[in-house]
């Protein structure tokens, strides 16, 4: 039974993106995942959407629009109900602990490579119901 | 004159002449000339008789014997022996004044003589042997004194010239407003041979001192009379005549020179040749300078070349990090691949023997080489950010945290931990590299311990008369002489079975030198290990 609407994957890097898809899948925690390829395609992606996503799971290094500039802008536009969890990964803890430090709108900060426990910490945490 | 009444050869008996000769006040004295060989010529007069008074002026006996050349020599420069000549060849009757200051005799004389046939009689006073007045004594004493005096004076003026004559200094004497030469000296006139100055102003005598504005010191030191000193006044003077003036140093000394009256009249040059010294104090300069300058382009140099080094430092840097960067979203994804592929494996085949050690093979390799890749970028971070602020560090308290942190490491290892650190022992150092330093002492010392012992770790610390020494020792692998020497270089694994990147040492050495501390190692292979850190306090 699925726990989540919706959940957006931005990353560049495919790989990623086929690994995080297949674990969100076989996990089985929602009912559609959305995948973009960088932080503009991620606001495109959340434009047209009709309802927002339950989780994001935004990569922190990517190009056209990174994780930070993107929680910039996201944090531009008018305020989604429910607004939805944001966990920002990246491969590198001193780039995560470098973005930690400058107060951005995530709820949790995720070191890559990401496992099955790491994304039940993420909902035992965001989503206790 | 009337004839007299009776004839004096009548009145006056040959005893009453021998008598009036022995009373008379006035020298006679009878003298015969003496002739040369032919027969004509006076040559010298002959002296016969001396009376008492002539005996008493001239300090001869009253038959002296001699001549008046003979006794007397100065009578022919005085003139007395033309006198003596004249009066006895022609027979008049003449007078002769001198002042006879020679052969023992210092006075006025006054002379008269007459021809008596072969004889010629000679009458004399001396004003020194009359009784004088007491106004002529004095002035006689104060003409005498005078006389010392100035002899005096002139015997000091000698001695003076003397001085300024062998003084090696160029010394000349002006005098008046025009500055006339009176005296160079021998120095002077050295320096110009082909000039002639005495009796010329010092303006015509040396006109190069016009436009070097030593002519107006000369005027100001005769118009005020305060001496004048120019110290190492350049000069370029024509001293051989040759058209081509030459460079001098001069140090200059002008004193106003006065008159018996205390009226200035003069003035005295002296001045000495300081070219050699001022020449030499120039190349010391010069050299200096060039030195200073060569110092300063070399500095220049090194400063570029350290700009260069830095340049290339950080580009170095930042490919590293870039690169570490670049290689860890790869190992994440082969990471979660191998994730990914346990889950999708059906068990039978995931436990399949060969599949399982595959699996297990690969997930450790993924594992090291992520290690590594986080080392590298932990390597270039630390060259980003090691110049924290140096502050006093609580040793104890560092250790204990430190021990805190690694206790499931050192329980695991079996490890017994044993410290001796004084409580209030601080260390001057950025305080997270100093952690950094002593949590990698205390990894290694549990990380390579020995298997066959329990490991035992002592850590000690010590304020020595200007330092603060870290010991931590340990009774595990050890090291041998060829391990150790390549200790502390970057990536350099000694010990192949334990996890490790090999950047732990070089790292830590390099956070001791740069805080300007410094490492030592004394190991023995199976006995253990000692690293000591000596830091200044």
């Amino acid at each position: 039974m699925p726990l989540l609407s919706s959940v957006l994957l931005v990353d560049d890097d495919r790989t990623a993106n086929f690994l995080h898809k297949l674990l969100v899948t076989t996990m089985g925690i929602a009912a559609q995942v959305l995948v973009a390829e960088d932080g503009q395609q991620a606001l495109d992606t959340l434009a047209k959407a009709s309802a927002p996503p339950a989780l994001i799971l935004l990569d922190l290094n990517m190009p056209v629009l990174n994780g930070v500039d993107f929680l910039k802008r996201y944090a531009q536009l008018p305020l989604a109900s429910p607004r939805p969890v944001i966990a920002l990964l990246s491969s590198s803890d001193y780039s995560l602990d470098h973005a930690r430090s400058q107060h951005l709108l995530v709820d949790a900060y995720l070191i890559k490579p990401l496992t099955r426990e790491k994304i039940q910490g993420v909902l035992q945490q965001c989503f206790p119901q | 004159m009337s004839a007299p009444a009776v004839p004096l050869s009548d009145l006056f008996t040959a005893q009453d002449w021998l008598t009036l000769l022995d009373v008379s006040l006035t020298g006679i004295h009878l003298v015969r000339p003496v002739y040369g060989p032919e027969g004509r010529r006076i040559l010298d007069f002959a002296i016969e008789y001396l009376n008492p008074a002539a005996q008493r002026m001239t300090g001869l006996g009253e038959q002296p014997g001699g001549t008046l050349l003979g006794r007397f020599p100065h009578a022919l420069a005085e003139g007395v022996f033309q006198y003596y000549q004249q009066v006895f060849e022609t027979g008049e009757h003449r007078t002769y004044e001198v002042n006879y200051q020679a052969d023992g005799l210092d006075n006025y004389f006054r002379f008269s003589a007459r021809r008596s046939g072969a004889h010629l009689l000679v009458s004399f006073t001396d004003t020194s042997d009359q009784d004088r007045s007491q106004v002529e004594q004095a002035l006689r004493e104060s003409q005498a004194f005078e006389h010392a005096a100035r002899a005096e004076a002139e015997q000091q003026r000698q001695r003076f010239l003397e001085v300024l004559t062998h003084m090696p200094a160029y010394i000349a004497v002006y005098q008046g407003p025009d500055h006339i030469y009176q005296f160079v000296n021998p120095a002077y006139q050295s320096l110009f041979p082909h000039r002639s100055f005495l009796g010329l102003p010092f303006r015509e005598g040396t006109p190069e001192a016009v436009a070097l504005g030593v002519v107006a010191l000369f005027d100001q030191v005769y118009q005020t009379g305060e001496p004048v000193y120019l110290r190492e006044m350049e000069g370029w003077f024509d001293f051989h005549g040759t058209g081509q003036p030459v460079q001098v140093f001069l140090n200059i000394s002008l004193h106003p020179l006065r008159d018996v009256h205390g009226q200035l009249d003069g003035v005295l040059d002296f001045t000495y040749d300081v070219s050699e010294q001022v020449r030499t104090r120039h190349q010391v300069e010069a050299l200096n300078q060039e030195l200073e300058d060569r110092v300063q382009a070399r500095t220049q140099e090194l400063h570029d070349t350290n700009g260069q080094l830095r340049r290339t430092n950080a580009d170095l840097d930042t490919f590293v990090y870039t690169a570490s960067h670049d290689l860890k979203a790869p190992i994440t994804n082969v990471e979660g691949l191998l994730l990914a592929l346990h889950e999708v494996l059906p068990a039978e085949v995931r436990q399949a023997e060969l599949v399982a050690e595959l699996l297990r093979l690969l997930q450790d390799t993924v594992g090291r080489f992520r290690f590594t890749i986080t080392q590298l970028t932990d390597l270039v971070r630390l060259q980003q950010s090691q110049s924290g602020p140096v502050e006093p560090v609580a040793l104890g308290a560092l250790l204990e945290a430190v021990c805190q942190d690694l206790a499931p490491e050192i329980q695991a290892a079996g490890a017994t931990v044993h410290w001796l650190v004084p409580a209030d022992l601080h260390v001057p150092f950025t305080p997270a590299n100093l952690r950094s330093i002593v949590y990698n002492l205390l990894s290694n010392a549990v990380k390579y311990r020995a298997p066959d012992r329990p490991a035992q770790v002592w850590i000690r610390a010590e304020q020595q008369a200007d330092a603060v020494v870290l010991a931590v020792q340990d009774n595990g692998l050890g090291l041998d002489q060829t391990q150790q020497g390549r200790l502390f270089q970057v990536f350099q694994r000694l010990h192949t079975h334990v996890e490790g990147s090999g950047v732990g040492l070089y790292m830590i050495k390099r956070l001791i030198e740069n805080g300007g501390a410094a490492i030592a190692v004394r190991s023995e292979p199976s006995v253990g290990t000692t690293f000591t850190v000596t830091f200044r306090a």
